[in-house]
């Protein structure tokens, strides 16, 4: 990995948040009651785990809140008033994310805070510091190599990036970003000595192999017109709930509604998540819907990740992190819908018509 | 392979050969992984799909919701069939296109416990019974669940060892219900013994930590609203933000909704992403219905849900007196 390798010892993770915490909004991992883990907003530095296993976190928080009030309005006999809602002045760092997530996050950001569409509350939101822990372990249902190179993936996402080893992490420095994250409190890090580098190399390198072998890719080539009558999207439909737990619990997905909500002649208009598998999601006021069957809604989310992210943005929309076959209610995962779509056509194109 | 699978197989072909039916819900591998997972078989030459074990933890009544009129002949555990005695109360599906299989299941095993056994598995390749132990082999390692200790929180106390409602019969039925407490109903009455602030703090605490991803409404067999209120933009009933209380308007809207109707099959907890205690509500209002009209959603056919019938000695209509 590039950049500058430093260690900071598991007792300066504290004191290292705690100096961050004046000038930073910092988000890290904690527990919160039985074995829930979340990424909330460090009050308590103390509290702050960055070794906690997060693969059940929602992560899309750290960006963009759940509901965002853009404005508040008032009707008077004057005419109406508008008020743009105010924002976390601080930079902000999240600690503790998974190389994966730190890499979705940054993906996000070329939809949503770049090129001539960019969304000053998404540019507020996305421009964080990611401090981001490579192991020890990699979640049951991970498929990283999908990227190819999980290395690429950690340096793509994250600012820092930490890899346990005996009483320390090891901390790659690979941005100027990172750099200012350190300098925020020198006296915690020192040089890493070249056993501590090699150990580090060790866990990284025992992580991925524990890493299942990519199973697909050749369908990314395909073009929509083949991919879109595949039946596997019919067959997984008959099971999916149509819930929204793989698209809020995935730290890629971005898709929201603006909606307002009034009383009287007060009021605020607000941005919120939305899903592209509940069923109203494209419903139009003429009540057409042209998603109007669930396959329809899990070829769109599976297309937007593996095909119109990669064509737009050069990027995958899933960096593999697993959350959404882990925990999904009807056992769907979206690396078997593509294994099945890729098997269809390559079918497809052994039998010509 | 377990008998019981190869009955369901057998039932299923004859069922789609016949003609009586045009499609069999039941339980099959999933490619991936083999767990059991729901699938629908249209073909007599597809029913070798079908499987059954302890592992088959869902209840499959959810996927009658909004289909159309079409024969179907479900696979059900005896405590499924309670959701799918209500949804036949209600004409949700109508009894002349419902064949139900009712499997005989001394409780079900929560999926998850694997995973704490063989932190790494990919793929279970088999799934064997040795007396209260369900022994689950993967790829990776074997784990030994405990059919009591490991059992979904709805079996600890199974109100319906033999099913409500059957036109196949396959297995062995318990005949007595197993002893014990039910969890869900424990935690009313520690509830119950709270202060009104301190069961506020857990509430509020909840329902804070919802993201609204609506599984619980549609895991929920129960939820059968062909537009549920909280999708409803114009009005806009139930808010979507979740800056305050909005969050627990929708959790106190379904279960006001499920009183009554709830067959306590705890899937909207089990599925929860973020741990609410769905449970918590839906029981209390079981309970509640339970005390005032002495019956249990889906225990009797005779009995349809109180909210949906109208009986002059309803103990919810003052002045009326009268029996209940």
């Amino acid at each position: 990995m590039e950049g500058r390798v430093l260690t900071l010892s598991y007792g300066n993770v504290v004191p290292w948040i705690t100096a961050l915490s004046g000038s930073h909004t910092v988000f890290a991992p904690r527990r919160s009651g039985g074995d829930r883990v979340e990424f909330a907003e460090v009050t308590d530095p103390s509290s702050a785990d960055l070794l906690l296993d997060t693969h059940r976190a929602v992560v899309r928080h750290l960006w963009q809140p759940q509901t965002e009030v853009l404005f508040r309005f008032r009707r008077s006999s004057e005419g109406t008033t508008i008020e743009p809602a105010t924002a976390d002045a601080k930079p902000r760092v999240a600690m503790g994310l998974s190389p994966f997530d730190a890499a979705a996050i940054r993906r996000v950001s070329k939809v949503m805070a770049s090129g001539k569409h960019a969304d000053p509350r998404g540019v507020m939101g996305l421009e964080m510091g990611m401090v981001s822990v490579f192991g020890p372990e990699p979640w049951r249902t991970c498929y990283p190599s999908l990227c190819g190179c999980l290395k690429c993936m950690a340096e793509e996402g994250s600012d820092i990036v930490l890899t346990p080893i005996e009483g320390a992490f090891v901390a790659n420095v690979t941005s100027e970003r990172g750099e200012r994250l350190v300098a925020a409190a020198p006296g915690l890090f020192s040089d890493a000595a070249e056993a501590e580098v090699s150990a580090s190399e060790d866990v990284r390198a025992a992580f991925r192999k524990k890493l299942p072998d990519d199973p697909f890719g050749e369908v990314f080539e395909q073009s929509p017109n083949e991919v879109w009558d595949c039946e596997a999207f019919d067959r997984v439909a008959e099971r999916c709930l149509g819930c929204g737990i793989c698209t809020y619990l995935c730290p890629a997905c971005h898709c929201f509604d603006i909606l307002d909500e009034s009383r009287g002649a007060e009021g605020k208009r607000y941005r919120c998540w939305d899903s592209c598998q509940f069923d109203h999601f494209t419903l139009h006021a003429s009540r057409h819907n042209p998603r109007p069957v669930q396959a329809a809604r899990i070829r769109q989310r599976v297309l937007h990740k593996f095909m119109y992210m990669p064509r737009e943005f050069g990027v995958l929309g899933c960096t593999g992190c697993g959350r959404c076959v882990d925990l999904c209610p009807a056992g769907i995962s979206i690396f078997e819908v593509m294994a099945e779509v890729r098997e269809e056509l390559n079918a497809a194109k052994e039998t010509p018509a | 392979m377990p008998d019981i699978t190869v009955a369901i197989r057998d039932q299923a072909r004859e069922l789609l050969s016949s003609g009586r039916v045009a499609r069999v819900m039941g339980y099959a591998q999933d490619r991936a992984t083999g767990l059991p997972v729901p699938c629908m078989v249209r073909d007599a030459g597809d029913v070798d799909r079908l499987v059954f074990s302890p592992l088959c933890v869902q209840n499959l009544a959810t996927y009658l919701k909004g289909a159309k009129r079409e024969p179907t002949a479900i696979v059900a555990k005896a405590c499924d069939t309670r959701a799918l005695a209500v949804k036949l109360q209600e004409n949700d599906v109508l009894r002349e296109d419902l064949v139900v299989i009712a499997v005989g299941c001394d409780g079900v095993v929560d999926p998850s416990g694997v995973e704490q056994q063989v932190p790494r598995w990919q793929r279970i390749e088999e799934t064997t019974r040795e007396g209260d132990v369900l022994i689950v082999r993967t790829d990776a390692g074997e784990a030994r669940l405990s059919m009591k200790a490991d059992a979904m929180l709805r079996c600890a106390t199974c109100r319906t060892p033999q099913p409500v409602i059957d036109d196949v019969r396959i297995g062995e039925f318990p005949t007595a219900p197993p002893e014990g407490s039910d969890p869900y109903r424990t935690r009313v009455a520690e509830l119950d013994a709270m202060t009104r602030e301190e069961r506020r703090a857990f509430f509020v605490d909840a329902f804070s930590r919802c993201i609204r991803c609506y599984a619980c409404r549609n895991v929920c067999p129960m939820c059968s609203c062909e537009r549920c209120l909280a999708d409803e933009t114009r009005p806009q009933w139930v808010p979507r933000s979740t800056l305050g209380d909005e969050n627990e308007m929708f959790h106190l809207v379904r279960a006001m909704h499920l009183a009554g109707r709830c067959v306590e099959c705890g899937s909207c907890e089990s599925v929860c992403p973020m741990d609410v205690p769905l449970m918590a509500l839906s029981s209390k209002m079981a309970e509640e219905v339970e005390a005032m009209f002495g019956q249990q959603a889906g225990m009797d056919m005779e009995y349809a849900p109180p909210f949906s019938r109208y009986k002059d000695g309803d103990p919810d209509l003052p002045g009326h007196g009268g029996e209940v």
